[in-house]
């Protein structure tokens, strides 16, 4: 009996010297593991469905005067190439973009909107918005569009805002590629849903499951909610739906909950200033 | 040989066996800077975003970055209204980070909401900080990869400036 114990003890010991030389190990190698899986690849261009900038005849010469600033013709610029003169977002575009003159509430979700204010190829317009009662912050959900008079824009950079006295989510959206036939009037800002801020990374199907858990509707429909993430990739399944709900509708009930996406359309008719932007900043 | 001894002897060489066990790792926490590269980000790098986001043809991409795993990784979003293929590439090296990418690409058209991201490309060294673009886009149909193709510096679907 007494040897029996004596064994125990000593392979007790082992364990745990073998688990020290283990936990040693592996705080050594923290910051110096060898990678599995990277994926640093030479590339080879068999497909490539880009557009080609470099015979764009938007391109001229740059105004020495602005040396940051990318060769642009005002008159003429494809959102897409706009998008790379960067943003153009100042401290006094922010101060005229701090009253919300425009707000409409549909389907609990509260949404605010600044003036616009246009200056150079932007528009910036600052939106807030909240759902009364919920702990989950909201952020823009496509589409959403500008337009202006002579054209539309629907690219924009997006600047993340302080909430606002309503502890309200605040975006400034600075839509590119701008160019109005005037400065004054029609012009239109849209946004057709808002939709719960992005998970960060590792944590998305907590996060989702949490919400489908808490989702009153998804709770009367009976459905129940399977999540798996994989490589930046996360899938969100039904695991269980009463019989006479269809696999569409089963499903849409689900991402409307763990997305938290919510319909508008949201449209606001909005006054213009003009704002001094700063391009290449 | 005494068997006390013999008792040290063995624990040591236990000990020496734990040290030389190969440990595989496939948790970001355990990475830093260069040795993130190849690894998907988890909460323990906590991202916050990078370059300013931006919107472009109905897919919302956002460089993140992290302080605490010292690298930089690409987010993107579908927000059209349907689900897409969705595709993420951070770009880097070269001239016009058109040599190297960490690609990921949905398995299948993905809702309205939701996200992908790459894997990881650390600083080097931990000390600097390697030059990336992020680069996403949605598609009704598969897209081909790297996002940004072979001029990414100029390409819409992928953040920095000329």
């Amino acid at each position: 009996m007494k040897s029996g114990l004596k064994a125990v003890w000593i392979l007790l010991g082992c364990l745990v010297v073998l688990g020290l030389g283990l936990g040693i190990r592996a705080l050594l190698l923290r910051g110096n593991i060898t990678v599995k899986g990277g994926m640093d690849e030479r590339l080879v261009y068999a497909a490539v469905d880009e557009f080609d900038f470099s015979t764009s005849s938007d391109v001229v010469e740059a105004d020495e005067s602005v040396p940051r600033t990318p060769p642009v013709a005002v008159e003429s610029i494809e959102p897409g190439l706009d998008l790379k003169r960067g943003s153009f977002l100042t401290d006094e575009i922010m101060v005229q973009l701090d009253e919300l003159v425009a707000e409409e509430t549909i389907g609990g979700i509260w949404v605010g909107a600044s003036r616009i204010v246009h200056g150079d190829t932007r528009a910036f317009v600052r939106i807030c918005m909240a759902l009364d009662g919920s702990p989950e912050r909201l952020m823009f959900g496509g589409p959403i569009r500008l337009d202006y008079p002579g054209g539309s824009s629907e690219a924009f950079f997006v600047h993340n805002d302080v909430p606002d006295e309503r502890r309200a989510a605040c975006e400034v959206l600075e839509f590119v590629g701008v160019v109005p036939e005037n400065d004054r009037s029609g012009w239109r800002f849209t946004m057709e849903n808002v939709m719960f801020t992005i998970p960060d990374e590792g944590t998305e199907c907590d996060v989702y499951q949490k919400r489908a858990e808490a989702d009153k509707r998804l709770q009367d429909a009976g459905v129940t909610v399977a999540c798996s993430h994989s490589e930046g990739v996360t899938s969100l399944e039904i695991a269980s739906k009463s019989a006479g709900l269809s696999m569409t509708e089963a499903r849409k009930l689900m991402e409307d909950a763990a997305y938290g996406r919510y319909r508008g359309p949201w449209v606001y008719n909005l006054p213009v200033e003009v704002g001094l932007v700063r391009p290449g900043d | 040989m005494d068997r006390k001894s013999k008792l040290q002897l063995l624990l040591v060489a236990l000990f020496l066996l734990g040290l030389m066990i190969p440990i595989e790792n496939v948790f970001a926490a355990m990475c830093s800077g260069d040795n993130c590269t190849g690894l998907y980000a988890d909460s323990s790098c906590q991202g916050t975003s990078g370059a300013t986001p931006f919107t472009y043809g109905s897919a919302y991409i956002e460089p993140r970055s992290s302080s605490v795993c010292k690298a930089q990784w690409t987010r993107v979003t579908n927000v059209a209204p349907g689900s897409r293929w969705t595709a993420g590439s951070t770009r880097y090296g070269g001239t016009l980070y058109e040599m190297y990418h960490q690609s990921t690409q949905s398995a299948s058209q993905i809702g309205y909401g939701s996200s992908i991201y790459t894997r990881m490309v650390g600083s080097d060294g931990g000390l600097g900080v390697i030059d990336t673009l992020g680069c996403g886009r949605v598609s009704t149909s598969q897209i081909s990869l790297p996002v940004g193709g072979s001029q990414p510096h100029s390409s819409p679907y992928c953040s920095g400036v000329w």
